[in-house]
């Protein structure tokens, strides 16, 4: 059956209410304040100046919930990226090992105690971000170094590069003492509650996948030829090496900021893209609209759900991260099955 | 005297600087309106030769004009408007429609950011049209047959308006009918609109019954080229292919066929 224009601008709505909903549904929930009271803290915030304790767990849940909306975002539309550049449906936004390049740096960084570097960045941040982009700029350099940039090659190396990085990790923990080995633990699972978020990492972040973001729609017809091969592009009038240089440069800096901020969270730039395919079809720029709408709602909608059950059962609250590999995993599994693949 | 869209003088090329040469000192020419198919045997250069016209390799040696500018200084999109090329296999994994593979074949025209016209649609309609895939313009490529595929595949190519069309062994894995049904449109659209058809065959007697000119290639050389009823004489091709041939005549249609050289009774 064919999707029709109005079938996509539907699914985008939708995609865009839900993860809207999602949003304001996050914010008012959530352990130490109830939604009445939340509501209660921003009408007086807003009409009466109050600022008080409860408006402070307001702006604590709000950067949460960005972050998360930030994260999501990043993540699926990497994903969508990644998936149309490697011409592969496995690719995520880890694939070529920035998740691994960026574990190595937070483990080392803990383990090293390196505390708070500059403008409200920590160590972690820091050497996450920049081992993210060391593990990916060394595929990529092993990668071109056999001639052309190809897929092939480049997954490769990808992959090489991340099992060298996580063998690394693994050196850095069992050196370490239990406590430090279990905060590098927690952080490989990807989190959102990190206790030292601020507006500024927030901030910074979101400019930097808005900056991405508006690059992938830019250039999401490019993507929709390069599915088609090197080659094909290439005769349709792309000039593929440079485009893919330039989305790999995008898709590997928007990752690295959003790892450093949140972890490497799994399953959402594997799994988004290829739901909302199902809803939006294989062109781009519908797919990248509504990826980053899905996106968003599913980390939202996660990380509440992690954060009001752990409350409710009075349990150390889990990584969001563990929530979306455990719907993820499932969920790509059947939609293969289906396509009988 | 026709425009040149296609000239190759001297030209070599070959995978690793240095190395044996899949062309050699290669020339030859495509004027506007021919229709010529391109034979020999297995590592010829025949592929080759193709994607260094369309300008996707580059030539270690000698010069290749693409529609009149040299390569090297006529931008990417520019060549893409004048050059479309279809290969042997296009492997599609996602589902586009019909109609979306052949939109694609105005991103020479459109860009990144250029408008949908309504020579953009104009385009795409003849080219579902022409190729007779209109019908299925709203199904998925995934899930099309061999011969409507590479209708598809042919459509997009026809949506870039070329005025020079490469074909890489188009039919090579399509029963029969979808062989002729394939050439049948090409050689429509040589004839009725003037379109250049560059085209690498495998098969002999389909180059003869579609092709005014035929080039033999062996050694990444030209080895015999023009009018289909010169080249093809048994003598050639059994040069070119290295194995003895016969020819019989049906008609108005000569058929070369390949000799058995032990009989096993």
């Amino acid at each position: 059956m064919a999707i029709t224009k109005t079938r996509k601008i539907v699914a985008i709505v939708i995609a865009c209410a839900a993860a809207l909903s999602a949003v304001t549904a996050s914010t008012l929930v959530g352990p130490g304040l109830s939604p009445g009271e939340t509501a209660g803290a921003v009408v007086g915030r807003l009409f009466e100046g109050e600022v008080g304790l409860p408006w402070g767990i307001v702006l604590f849940r709000v950067l949460r919930v960005a972050a998360a909306v930030v994260v999501g975002i990043a993540l699926a539309s990497v994903g969508c990226s990644l998936q149309a550049l490697l011409r592969n449906p496995l690719a995520d936004p880890y694939i070529l090992g920035i998740s691994s390049g960026a574990g190595f740096g937070a483990a080392l960084a803990t383990v090293l105690g390196l505390g708070t570097s500059v403008l409200g960045l920590s160590a972690v941040n820091v050497m996450a971000f920049a081992g993210g982009l060391t593990a990916i700029s060394l595929a990529f350099v092993v990668a071109r170094g056999t001639g052309i940039l190809s897929v092939h090659a480049l997954l490769l190396s990808g992959v090489m590069v991340g099992a060298f990085f996580t063998s690394l990790v693994i050196l850095v923990m069992s050196l370490a003492p239990a406590r430090d080995q279990h905060s590098v633990f927690l952080w490989l699972m990807g989190d959102l509650g990190s206790p030292d978020i601020s507006f500024f990492k927030v901030g910074g972040t979101a400019i930097l996948v808005a900056a991405g973001l508006i690059f992938f729609f830019l250039t999401s017809r490019a993507l929709d030829v390069m599915t088609l091969g090197d080659e094909a592009a290439y005769h349709l009038g792309l000039s593929v090496e440079r485009m893919k240089v330039a989305h790999l440069a995008a898709a590997s800096l928007v990752t690295a900021a959003v790892v450093a901020l949140a972890g490497p969270i799994g399953f959402v730039g594997l799994v988004v893209p290829h739901a909302m395919r199902r809803v939006v079809g294989p062109g781009h720029g519908p797919l990248l609209a509504a990826s980053a709408a899905g996106g968003a709602f599913l980390l939202v909608a996660g990380d509440t759900l992690v954060r009001v059950t752990s409350g409710y059962f009075n349990l150390p609250v889990v990584p969001v991260g563990v929530f979306t590999a455990f719907i993820g995993a499932p969920y790509f599994l059947a939609i293969m099955r289906r396509r009988a693949l | 005297m026709r425009d040149i869209l296609l000239k190759f003088d001297d030209v070599s090329f070959a995978w690793i600087p240095g190395g044996t040469p899949v062309l050699s000192d290669l020339s030859l020419s495509m004027r506007s309106g021919d229709m010529a198919a391109v034979l020999g045997p297995n590592g010829a250069g025949k592929s080759t030769l193709l994607r260094v016209a369309s300008g996707y390799l580059e030539p270690a040696s000698g010069e290749v004009y693409i529609a009149g500018a040299s390569d090297g200084r006529a931008g990417r999109r520019e060549i893409a408007r004048r050059v479309a090329m279809v290969p042997q296999y296009s492997s599609i994994y996602l589902p586009y429609t019909v109609e979306e593979l052949a939109r694609l074949g105005r991103f020479p025209w459109r860009g990144l950011l250029g408008r949908w016209g309504g020579e953009d649609e104009r385009a795409v309609s003849r080219a579902l049209e022409v190729t007779g895939v209109s019908e299925l313009a709203g199904r998925p490529v995934t899930e099309l047959s061999g011969g409507e595929f590479q209708r598809a595949v042919i459509a997009k190519a026809l949506a870039q308006e070329p005025e020079l069309l490469l074909l890489d062994e188009p039919t090579a894995h399509l029963d029969i009918a979808y062989q002729m049904q394939i050439f049948e449109i090409i050689a429509g659209l040589n004839r009725e609109e003037g379109l250049t058809v560059l085209a690498v065959l495998h098969d002999i007697n389909l180059a003869a019954a579609f092709f005014d000119r035929v080039i033999l290639i062996r050694d990444g050389r030209v080895y015999v080229d023009g009018p289909k009823d010169g080249v093809l004489t048994p003598e050639n091709v059994a040069a070119v292919f290295d194995w003895p041939v016969k020819t019989i005549t049906n008609g108005e249609r000569r058929v070369i066929f390949p000799e058995r050289r032990r009989s096993d009774g």
